[in-house]
C-alpha cells in the first residue's frame, strides 16, 4: 500500500477546485465532511484545517494520501461567433497529495508537519492540430504550489489549544497560448514558465465546551509569489519568405526571461462541531477567501515582445466564501459513515471570467467511509462538484458564451500511529 | 444488523465510484442548417461597390475575392456554384493604368533605415510584367471557365461605381462613374438574346433568393481620395440625387422579391489613409517628426493645422514636396493640394455620409429594408474592437482591419464585416446561419498566402 501512495505522491498535478483556484481536499476524511473540519481537527490532516487540532493527538501520527481530480470544463460559443459552438477542455486526472506527521513532546505540547497542494490550477483547451476558437486567450494553464509546514500546537487550558506555523511555498506556473501576428496573418505560440519560492504563516485555536462541542478558528497568510527568473518562449512557422521569417524572429524572441507575480490568498476559517451521541457528531464551517489579491496578471519581459516589454492581463477577483457541513457516524469502533455538503461562491467577476478558470458557484456532495484497525486507518472518500452554469455577456475579452463544469474527485487516505 | 449496513454502505459507495457523474454534452455541437436556410441562401447575389466587391489592396484579385465577405455568407449559407469575377493574380486596380497590380508589404521596417525609432514599412505594387501570363485587358479572370461562367456571377459589385451605375451602366462608357472594372465584371453585351444588362439587371436574371448591396461609399470617397489620373472636379453625387437614386435601386432590388439587404456608409475620414501621414516633417533617420531649434514640430508646406494629409502624400513628400527650403532634398514645392484634404473638404465629406445614411435609413425603414450599420461598426474598429482575444484597430497595417491602401478591409476585415451582415440576416429573416468562427478564418488566411512551409 505504502508503495503505490508514493508512486502517487510525485506525481505532481493539481486543479481547480474551490473558489478561484484554492483545492481545500487536503484529507479524505474532512473530504468526506465536505471540508467541514476546522472544528474537529482530530486527525494528522489538521495541519492543514487547523493545527490546533494536532494537540489532540497522541505519541507519533502518519498519514498520507492524495485526492484523484477529474475535472469537466466546457464552453459554448463564443456569441460574436458562433453561439452554438461547443468545445470541452481535455479531460485530465490531477492528483494532489497530502503527507501529515505529527508528534506528541509533552502532554501540552505537539509538534506537526504538514505537505499539501491548497493551490493549483490546471486547464488545457484544444490541440495543436486543432486549436480551440479562444487559442489567443489560453491554450493550456497549469499552477502548482507545495507547501512545506511544520507548525507547532500548545495546550493552553484543559479546553483551549493554539497553533502556529510557517509554510515554505514552491509555486510552479506554465501558461501558453497563441499570438497573432497581425501585419503578417501569422499565428504563433507563446509558453511561459516560471517557478520559485515564498513564504507564509497560519495559526489556529481550538475550544472545547463540556467535552461535546467544539469551536475552531483558522487562519492561513497570504503568500507572495515573486516568479523573478521566468523564461517566455516564442515559437512561429517558418514562411518561404525570409523577410517575413527575419521580422518575426526580430519582434518575437525565441527565448527571453520573464517575471510576474501572484499573490495567494489569506484563508480565514471558523468552525464548530458537535458531537449529538457518542457516535454521531456534525459540523459547519464558514471559509473566507480573500481573493481580492488576484487583480491582474502582468508579465514583465527581459526583451520586448512584438513592442511591448510588459503585458497586462486584468483579473480582478473578489474575496469569496464557502459554506460547509459534514457529519459522522460511527456504525462499530472500525467502521464510520460519513457525508457532507459545501456551497462555494465565486471568486471571479462574470466581466472576467475567462478560460483559464472558467469557474463559477458550486454544489458539491459528500460522501466517504472510515475503517481503522489498531494502529491503522484507512479513509475514503468521493466528492461530486455541481458548477452552475455561467452565462457570461460582455466580457473584458468580449469571448462571451456559457461555461458550464463538473468534477468528481476521489480521496484515499492512509494513517498509522506509533 | 451491523454487518448489513456496513456491506450495503460498502455498495452504496462503490456504486457512487463507479457511475461517476460526466458533463451533460449537447447534442448539437454547432448551428447546422435547415433547408430553408439553404433555399434562403442558394441564389445569392451582392450588388454595390468597392468592399462588396472584395476589393483589397487597391486591387481585386481571387486571392482576397475568395475571402470577401460575400463568399464567407455564401458559405455559411451553403451555397452551391456559388461564382465571382475571380481576376488572376496580381489583380486590377487603381495602379493598373500605370502595369501594376496589387499591393504587396515588403518589409514591416525598411532595413535601409536601420535607425527608425518608429517602423517604416515599404509597400510597392505588383507590377504585370512579373507575371507575363497576366493579360489584363482581354483575359484577366483566372480561368476561362470563369470568364464564360454561363450565369450571371453571384457577386456583381463592381469596385469604383456610383450609386445610380448599378441601374444604369453597362459600359464603362455608358456609365458615370467610368470604372474600368464594369466591362470586367458585367461582360457586355451579353450572348443572345440577353444583350447588353446592367449590374441590376444580370442580377434579376438569376431570379435571386437574397440580395446584399452595400452602394455609396465610392460617391463620397472618389472626391475625396487622390486621384492619379484626372483630377476630381466634379462634386460628388449631391445629397438629393442620391436620395433619388437609391430608392429607385430599392424599389428595383424589391421588385425581384428576394430577401434584401443592405448596408450604411463608414465614416471614411476614420480610415488609415486619412490619418497615417502626419502634417509635419518627418525625420527620415529615426522616421519621428523633425524639431525645430525651439523643440517645435515643423509643418509641412502647403499643410494648414487640421487638414488631413492622404496617403499618396508619401510618396510626394519623398520626392522633395512639402519640405521646408531649409532641407537639402527639398523640391521647394508645397504639397499639392490633391493629397491634402482641408477643413472645408472634410466638412463635406462628413455632411455627406450623413446625409446619405439618413436617406439610406428613411428609405429603407419604408420599404422594410434591414440595413446593417456599417458606420457603426467601423467606428468600433476605429475605436479598437477586441474578440476572443484578438485585437482590431484601424491603424495602418498594424491594426489588422485595413489592407496596404487604407481604404479597404483585409479578409479579417471581412470576416468580422460577415458576422455583421449575419447577425442582421438573422434577426430579420428567420434564419440562424452560424456565425464564422472569426480565429478560424484568420488561420486559413495564413495558409491562403501558401507562405507556410507546412510539415
Amino acid at each position: 500500500m505504502f508503495k503505490k501512495l508514493f508512486l502517487l505522491l510525485f506525481l505532481p498535478a493539481s486543479f481547480v477546485l474551490a473558489s478561484g483556484f484554492s483545492i481545500y481536499e487536503q484529507g479524505s476524511r474532512a473530504t468526506a465532511l465536505g471540508g467541514a473540519f476546522i472544528a474537529r481537527a482530530d486527525d494528522p490532516s489538521a495541519v492543514f484545517y487547523n493545527p490546533a487540532g494536532i494537540s489532540q493527538l497522541s505519541g507519533w501520527q502518519i498519514s498520507v494520501g492524495t485526492t484523484a481530480i477529474q475535472p469537466q470544463f466546457s464552453f459554448t460559443g463564443p456569441s460574436t461567433m458562433d453561439s452554438k459552438f461547443y468545445t470541452e477542455a481535455k479531460k485530465n486526472v490531477f492528483f494532489p497529495t497530502h503527507l501529515y506527521l505529527s508528534y506528541s513532546i509533552k502532554p501540552w505540547l505537539t509538534a506537526g508537519f504538514g505537505f499539501y497542494s491548497p493551490f493549483g490550477l490546471a486547464t488545457e483547451w484544444g490541440t495543436k492540430e486543432h486549436p480551440w476558437v479562444g487559442r489567443l486567450l489560453t491554450t493550456r494553464t497549469e499552477l502548482q504550489t507545495f507547501y512545506y509546514n511544520p507548525v507547532i500546537a500548545a495546550k493552553l487550558t484543559d479546553n483551549l489549544s493554539a497553533a502556529a506555523g510557517v509554510s515554505l511555498v514552491q509555486a510552479n506556473v506554465e501558461m501558453e497560448k497563441d499570438v497573432f501576428f497581425t501585419p503578417r496573418n501569422l499565428f504563433g505560440h507563446s509558453k511561459l514558465k516560471a517557478n520559485t519560492t515564498g513564504f507564509g504563516i497560519n495559526l489556529g485555536l481550538r475550544y472545547t465546551f463540556f467535552k461535546r462541542l467544539h469551536l475552531g478558528a483558522v487562519y492561513r497568510s497570504s503568500v507572495t509569489l515573486n516568479f523573478n527568473d521566468g523564461e517566455a518562449r516564442f515559437t512561429f512557422p517558418t514562411t518561404t519568405d525570409p523577410i517575413i521569417n527575419n521580422e518575426v524572429s526580430s519582434l518575437f524572441p525565441a527565448k527571453t526571461k520573464a517575471k510576474s507575480k501572484l499573490v495567494l490568498p489569506a484563508t480565514f476559517g471558523l468552525g464548530i462541531a458537535y458531537e449529538a451521541t457518542e457516535n454521531l457528531s456534525f459540523e459547519f464551517n464558514y471559509v473566507y477567501m480573500g481573493w481580492h489579491t488576484y487583480d491582474r496578471l502582468k508579465v514583465t519581459f527581459a526583451d520586448p515582445v512584438g513592442g511591448e516589454k510588459e503585458t497586462v492581463s486584468p483579473r480582478n477577483y473578489s474575496d469569496s466564501f464557502s459554506l460547509r457541513f459534514g457529519i459522522e457516524y460511527r456504525l462499530d469502533p472500525h467502521f464510520t459513515l460519513r457525508a457532507g455538503y459545501l456551497w462555494d461562491y465565486h471568486a471571479v467577476p462574470s466581466a472576467y471570467v475567462e478560460p483559464t478558470l472558467p469557474e463559477n458557484d458550486r454544489h458539491n456532495y459528500t460522501i466517504g467511509l472510515g475503517y481503522r484497525l489498531k494502529s491503522w486507518s484507512v479513509d475514503v472518500a468521493y466528492q461530486i462538484l455541481l458548477q452552475d452554469d455561467r452565462n457570461i455577456k460582455q466580457s473584458v475579452n468580449n469571448f462571451d458564451g456559457k461555461y458550464t463544469g463538473i468534477a468528481n474527485l476521489y480521496g484515499l487516505t492512509v494513517g498509522y500511529a506509533f | 444488523m451491523k454487518k448489513i449496513i456496513r456491506s450495503s454502505a460498502f455498495l452504496i459507495i462503490l456504486l457512487i465510484i463507479a457511475t461517476a457523474c460526466s458533463l451533460y454534452e449537447p447534442k448539437l455541437k454547432s448551428t447546422i442548417l435547415s433547408p430553408t436556410e439553404k433555399m434562403f441562401f442558394s441564389r445569392i447575389v451582392a450588388l454595390g461597390d468597392n468592399i462588396i466587391a472584395g476589393y483589397q489592396s487597391a486591387a481585386l484579385t481571387e486571392k482576397h475575392q475568395r475571402k470577401n465577405f460575400v463568399a464567407l455568407l455564401a458559405k455559411q449559407g451553403d451555397a452551391t456554384d456559388f461564382q465571382q469575377p475571380y481576376i488572376a493574380y496580381p489583380g486590377l486596380g487603381s495602379e493598373s493604368y500605370a502595369g501594376y497590380g496589387i499591393l504587396k508589404l515588403k518589409y514591416l521596417d525598411n532595413p535601409e533605415t536601420p535607425q527608425t525609432v518608429v517602423p517604416d514599412p515599404v509597400i510597392y505594387a505588383v507590377p504585370f510584367a512579373d507575371y507575363p501570363d497576366f493579360d489584363p485587358i482581354n483575359m484577366p479572370f483566372i480561368s476561362e471557365e470563369v470568364m464564360l461562367w454561363a450565369l450571371p456571377y453571384n457577386n456583381l459589385a463592381i469596385p469604383g461605381i456610383y450609386v445610380d451605375d448599378i441601374l444604369k451602366a453597362t459600359t464603362k462608357l455608358r456609365s458615370r462613374s467610368k470604372s474600368g472594372l464594369i466591362d470586367v465584371i458585367l461582360r457586355n453585351p451579353l450572348p443572345d438574346p440577353y444583350g447588353y444588362k446592367t449590374a441590376f439587371q444580370q442580377a434579376k436574371l438569376y431570379q435571386p433568393s437574397l440580395i446584399l448591396c452595400w452602394i455609396g461609399m465610392y460617391d463620397i470617397l472618389s472626391y475625396a481620395q487622390y486621384n492619379a489620373i484626372y483630377n476630381v472636379s466634379e462634386p460628388p453625387t449631391p445629397k438629393e440625387d442620391f436620395a433619388k437614386y437609391y430608392a429607385e435601386l430599392m424599389d428595383s432590388l424589391k421588385s425581384t422579391e428576394a430577401a434584401v439587404v443592405v448596408a450604411n456608409i463608414p465614416d471614411i475620414l476614420d480610415m488609415p489613409y486619412f490619418n497615417t501621414v502626419p502634417g509635419v516633417v518627418i525625420d527620415t533617420v529615426t522616421n519621428t517628426p523633425a524639431l525645430d531649434d525651439n523643440g517645435n514640430q515643423i509643418p509641412l508646406t502647403g499643410v494648414t493645422e487640421g487638414d488631413l494629409v492622404l496617403l499618396p502624400a508619401k510618396g510626394f513628400i519623398k520626392r522633395g514636396y512639402g519640405l521646408p527650403a531649409s532641407f537639402p532634398n527639398s523640391n521647394g514645392e508645397p504639397l499639392p493640394d490633391d493629397v491634402i484634404l482641408d477643413k472645408n473638404e472634410q466638412e463635406i465629406v462628413r455632411n455627406l455620409i450623413d446625409d446619405y445614411n439618413a436617406a439610406i435609413d428613411s428609405i429603407c425603414l419604408i420599404r422594410k429594408i434591414p440595413v446593417v450599420d456599417m458606420y457603426s461598426f467601423f467606428k468600433e474598429i476605429t475605436n479598437t474592437f477586441h474578440t476572443a482575444g484578438l485585437t482590431v484597430s484601424a491603424n495602418f497595417i498594424t491594426g489588422g482591419f485595413y489592407s496596404l491602401d487604407g481604404i479597404h478591409p483585409t479578409d479579417l476585415g471581412h470576416a468580422l464585416i460577415a458576422n455583421e451582415w449575419l447577425r442582421v440576416i438573422n434577426s430579420n429573416f428567420r434564419v440562424s446561419i452560424p456565425l464564422i468562427n472569426v480565429i478560424d478564418a484568420v488561420d486559413s488566411i495564413q495558409y491562403s498566402d501558401s507562405l507556410i512551409v507546412r510539415k
